[in-house]
């Protein structure tokens, strides 16, 4: 079971919740089991975040940890439209909207793409704009 | 904080002559001076002085409330109107005792809905929630405004007391929006005021307008019942648009909101302009006394646009989208616009209870009190306002709720900072609080709404003179005896 702490910042919340009910998942736990990285996500224009996979527990701290493993930076904009579904990672990529930093640690990114993307992905479903 | 005169009751006739009395009218399952049934009505969820009435009531028909209104006049015995006891400012607190006129248990119909003319003829205790429910499965082309009050709130207390709603940017306050009134007169006397007068006796379908005579139903609104009860009230509906969006605006900094809030309110494409602090996102995860830290946004604005045809909705999101551009390259602070809905399912399913109203907007109670002074602002000085007011709520270390919402175009706006506290704990510092606010926006000549008792003293002691003495002539001439929920507006 991983353990997740209570951040104070709202996009940790919004982080939070995101990734709480993707914790029941096996596969899920499976990827990150014993898994140890240091990850920031930061939206452009807004602020950072860091999110520290370390075995089965994640903690997110505000701000950007001076050490990580890799950065996401991405616009507001890019972070709805991958949550509609309008847009994957990659595609904001390419569009200049998502930047990466340590961009060569293909694996990282690609795990954490998954769980990531499948979060939001998952939040949309929980209500449907009329 | 204030000292109220306390009236005997009881001189000129003995309680149980009125205990009686009222059996006589009401019957004896509706009437109560049991201490166990008062104490609720004693007290709300502010910092308003609590003060026992004598007596509750809870009338079926507007005959019953016509005995009433002639045996308390006999004997000055106040009568206080109450629906659901939710608003903000002790109105239904009886300063003096006397009849709790409970009129929202049994008086709760909706009399008439009318479709072509939109309008709905409602008795007082008819809910936010009863009224949507019933328009939704009964008239799904017809909408009213609904505001961030508990879908058990009364739709005609709102109204009377000049609330705001999601349509507010558009229409401006609730009480614009009553076209006639039905209501009982100290002398017992049933009148009805609009355009409903026309006929002698009563008709559902010429409660069409308020004017073009006389305005006789502004003696009833803002008057937090003092001039008469208010029995039936005819409220304007709204065409119901088929296509609706609602847009998030991010925003850093107090006078960018205030521009957003300005702007967009007179483009004249949005229904609701409505911004709060983004703290409030923290308190709605549960963080009791959530800290802003430095990069987070300080304001979230919802905007509300709707339209007849997809078109017409598409057109005016790309003005609001254009507008916000241009605001964005004048300002010095950041903001962003984006979808609130997706950006809701982001942050958690809760957060549509911001939209999805009527609802109960539970950060607001987390805990037994609940205050706010409730204002009409100048838009032009929202920045210092919202920058004073949150310096204030740090000083005192309580957690900022400052809610702000364009009215009717940006011809004015609402201003509101709130306060939820521990009733225990923090009563003092509430009430010295309170007053600190009221000292800021009284500077910008703020006009407070739904006003308690110590917050009108205030405000005599500096406004026009000659409007307090109107004030008094006309309560003295309809209520000689002070029945009418004596005690507000020092009256």
């Amino acid at each position: 079971m991983s353990i997740i702490n209570q951040p104070k910042d709202i996009l940790g919340l919004a982080l939070k919740n995101l990734l709480t009910p993707m914790l029941n998942e096996e596969k899920i736990l499976k990827k990150i089991k014993n898994w140890h990285r240091i990850i920031v996500v930061e939206l452009i224009g807004l602020y950072e975040i860091t999110l520290i996979f370390n075995n089965s527990e994640i903690t997110i701290e505000y701000g950007e940890k001076p050490k990580y493993d890799l950065k996401i930076r991405m616009t507001l904009d890019a972070l709805i439209a991958i949550t509609e579904g309008r847009m994957g990672l990659i595609s904001a990529f390419l569009r200049r909207k998502l930047k990466v930093k340590k961009i060569y640690r293909i694996f990282t990114i690609n795990k954490f793409q998954s769980i990531l993307v499948k979060a939001l992905h998952l939040a949309n479903k929980t209500y449907v704009e009329a | 904080m204030t000292t109220i005169k306390e009236r005997n009751i009881f001189e000129r006739i003995e309680k149980e002559k009125i205990l009686n009395g009222l059996i006589r009218i009401f019957g004896k399952s509706n009437v109560s001076d049991r201490q166990h049934d008062l104490y609720p009505y004693s007290y709300d969820m502010t910092e308003a002085t609590p003060h026992m009435p004598d007596f509750v009531v809870i009338p079926e028909t507007v005959n019953q409330i016509i005995s009433l209104v002639n045996f308390c006049n006999e004997y000055s015995i106040p009568i206080v109107p109450y629906i659901s006891g939710n608003n903000v400012g002790g109105l239904t607190i009886p300063n003096e005792g006397g009849i709790i006129l409970d009129m929202g248990k049994k008086m709760n119909k909706i009399i008439k809905i009318h479709e072509s003319m939109m309008y709905a003829i409602l008795e007082p205790g008819v809910t936010f929630g009863q009224l949507k429910k019933n328009l939704d499965e009964n008239h799904p082309n017809l909408k009213y405004g609904y505001t961030m009050a508990p879908p058990y709130a009364s739709v005609v207390g709102n109204a009377l007391l000049s609330g705001l709603s999601n349509l507010s940017g558009s229409y401006g306050s609730m009480a614009d929006w009553v076209n006639g009134l039905e209501i009982i007169l100290n002398n017992g006397d049933l009148v009805r005021t609009g355009s409903c007068f026309i006929s002698k006796e009563f008709k559902p379908n010429n409660w069409f307008a308020r004017y073009p005579i006389p305005d006789l139903t502004g003696l009833f609104i803002c008057w937090q019942g003092m001039t008469g009860i208010v029995t039936k009230c005819a409220i304007q509906l709204w065409p119901k648009k088929e296509y609706n969006k609602v847009l998030l605006g991010i925003v850093y900094g107090h006078e960018e909101c205030a521009e957003i809030i300005r702007e967009l309110g007179r483009i004249e494409v949005c229904e609701d302009i409505s911004a709060i602090n983004s703290e409030i996102a923290k308190m709605t995860y549960g963080l009791i006394k959530p800290k802003k830290f430095e990069k987070e946004p300080d304001y979230v604005v919802l905007i509300s646009i709707s339209g007849h045809t997809k078109e017409l909705l598409n057109a005016k999101i790309n003005y609001v989208r254009k507008v916000f551009k241009k605001i964005k390259e004048r300002v010095k602070n950041k903001i962003f616009l984006t979808n609130f809905f997706t950006f809701a399912n982001i942050l958690g399913p809760e957060f549509r209870m911001f939209y999805d109203i009527p609802s109960v907007i539970t950060p607001l109670y987390e805990w037994d009190g609940l205050t706010w002074i409730g204002s009409y602002a100048n838009p032009d000085h929202l920045g210092p306002l919202m920058e004073k007011c949150y310096n204030l709520f740090n000083q005192y270390g309580i957690g900022p709720i400052i809610y702000m919402k364009s009215m009717k175009s940006a011809h004015y706006c609402v201003f509101r900072p709130i306060i939820r506290y521990n009733k225990k704990k923090e009563q003092a510092i509430v009430e010295k609080l309170q007053k600190e606010f009221l000292k800021v926006m009284l500077e910008y000549d703020c006009v407070p709404y739904k006003t308690p008792v110590w917050m009108t003293e205030k405000i005599r002691e500096r406004c026009d003179p000659n409007w307090i003495k109107l004030l008094e002539r006309i309560k003295n001439a309809m209520d000689p005896n002070n029945i009418f929920n004596p005690g507000k507006w020092g009256l």
